[in-house]
């Protein structure tokens, strides 16, 4: 570590390898021993059942995982492009709504007529199930892609400006008096309070936002849209190939893992290092 | 009291004097509740100043107000000759509760109440050394005050309100939620402190040895808001906790309270 590699190679070696690896290695009991498991029990289901038209074992769901991501279908289109058109849509829906999250989040907290009339719908908006949402917003507004992403911002906002109103009601009120003790500006006191105080709620919101917005996306990509895994899914499905759904969902979990341990996680302890 | 003369005496040049200091706070049922009725107070330049009384009598809102953090309703005070808005009080405030940021080392948290005043970043720079030289945690500069014991964290709190370098210490409750060993170390250091800055200090607590072994007066407020008693500790220093004679001040103290709840019970 002490002579740093400054090439970008060596960067990405230093900053992002090296703490996933460290992190597998202190975490060896949580992170490879639960996959092992579920690994060996897959395999023993699978190779009890011994059908791979109704369970694939392990092995070759690995194998149709690396021949879908490297062998183009009929459109020239390899599975990776597939979770990638995915994944900018889950990527852009998810943003906006973290964007509507936290405006109307503070504004609920900051402006108390907002409040009481939101917190009365967002039960509404929570208990209306995605389905409905995502065939509505594609029946209205096309089945392309506009459609979708409207039906997941619906879909995933009145959670995440649950969580964030709740975080900005949380904040510490002897910290504001301190501050006004100590004659603190008011940019004085959103930049070292109420921001940070909002950091940590930000970063639970986006997770939770990230999960609802994953499966939504998949939904209405399955339901509406040529292309993106969801509309994979629904192709090898109705054609009955459980190893490609399969391979196919363990690329897409892949890649979840990856943005969760190789982004998400280091910026979080980066950031949250003042815990204890 | 009247009649004083305040700028004649040399001694008395920076006191502070509160006339005539009324708050009512309107609860959200209509309800008016009286927490200050029209109390006069008068502390000297460099004294130890204490407000003692039960929960819920108002020392903490004197100190807000002495803090400028909230408005009073009715008075006049008066500092070094003149009249003064309490916003523009120099003061330091030490909290019942350390009040730090988390999420800010200890060197951060004192640095904080400097940003905004007219300091170059070396004079802040030996600000904070300074502080956190007095209150004895120079090496924990860096850490974040979760990693810090109760007692630390208030230490973080006096350095950083002795980092404004105000002429009065306001100290609300500071040492109540710490155990008493702790606690009892906490008020030499700060009476150390209070010896070498000669500062004045005006402190709150509902705990009668603790106003006995710091104080050199101390004022009773009762729940009414109103003041009714006042007394001059004249103990010799160092004191001792335990020292007999500061217990015997104590008991006699505490006898006028309890007769004068009682009485203002039985109305």
């Amino acid at each position: 570590m002490a002579l740093k590699n400054e090439s970008l190679g060596g960067v990405i070696r230093d900053d992002v390898v090296e703490p996933v690896l460290r992190r597998v290695r202190e975490n060896l009991l949580q992170t490879v021993l639960p996959i092992t498991v579920l690994l060996v029990i897959w395999g023993g289901v699978a190779s009890y059942i011994s059908d791979p038209g109704t369970l694939p074992g392990p092995l070759i769901t690995f194998e149709q995982t690396y021949y879908l991501t490297f062998t183009e279908d009929p459109y020239g289109l390899t599975a990776l492009d597939h979770v990638r058109v995915t994944f900018v849509r889950a990527i852009v829906a998810s943003v906006l709504v973290l964007l509507l999250s936290v405006v109307f989040g503070i504004l609920m907290a900051v402006v108390k007529p907002v409040g009481d009339s939101l917190v009365n719908f967002l039960p509404l908006g929570m208990t209306v199930p995605a389905v409905v949402i995502i065939l509505l917003s594609l029946v209205w507004f096309g089945f392309h892609e506009s459609g979708l992403i409207f039906a997941v911002i619906v879909a995933a906002t009145p959670f995440g400006v649950i969580n964030m109103w709740q975080g900005a009601r949380d904040v510490n009120i002897g910290l504001l008096e301190m501050a006004h003790s100590f004659d603190a500006s008011n940019r004085m006191i959103w930049r070292h309070i109420y921001i940070p105080h909002l950091l940590p709620y930000l970063f639970g919101s986006y997770r939770y936002i990230l999960g609802m917005v994953w499966k939504v996306t998949v939904l209405g990509e399955v339901f509406g849209l040529s292309d993106g895994l969801g509309a994979m899914l629904r192709t090898h499905f109705q054609f009955g190939n459980i190893e490609i759904v399969l391979g196919y969902l363990m690329l897409f979990v892949g890649i979840v893992l990856i943005i969760e341990y190789v982004f998400l996680k280091p910026l979080e302890d980066h950031l949250f290092r003042w815990r204890t | 009291m009247v009649n004083r003369t305040i700028a004649s005496e040399g001694d008395d040049l920076m006191s502070i004097h509160v006339t005539n200091l009324s708050k009512t706070f309107t609860e959200d049922e209509g309800e008016e509740l009286v927490v200050l009725d029209d109390i006069d107070v008068t502390v000297g330049d460099g004294e130890f100043y204490t407000v003692m009384g039960p929960s819920g009598c108002g020392k903490s809102t004197l100190l807000n107000i002495l803090a400028g953090t909230i408005p009073m309703d009715r008075g006049e005070i008066e500092y070094a000759g003149s009249p003064i808005s309490p916003t523009d009080l120099p003061v330091g405030y030490v909290f019942q509760e350390p009040r730090l940021l988390n999420w800010r080392t200890v060197g951060e948290n004192v640095d904080l109440v400097l940003r905004e005043r007219d300091l170059s970043k070396s004079q802040r720079e030996e600000r904070i050394v300074d502080v956190l030289e007095m209150v004895g945690l120079h090496d924990e500069r860096e850490s974040y005050p979760l990693r810090l014991s109760g007692g630390m964290r208030q230490r973080v709190g006096i350095a950083r309100a002795l980092a404004v370098d105000p002429s009065i210490l306001l100290m609300d409750e500071p040492f109540s939620s710490l155990d008493e060993l702790t606690a009892r170390n906490l008020r030499d250091d700060l009476l150390d402190l209070w010896k070498s800055t000669e500062k004045t200090i005006i402190f709150v607590t509902h705990d009668i040895s603790e106003a006995v072994y710091l104080s050199e007066s101390v004022t009773f407020l009762d729940t009414r808001g109103r003041i009714f008693h006042q007394s001059e500790i004249e103990h010799d220093r160092p004191r001792e906790p335990d020292d007999p004679a500061l217990l015997e001040t104590e008991a006699a103290l505490m006898k006028t309270f309890f007769d004068h709840m009682a009485t203002i019970q039985s109305v």
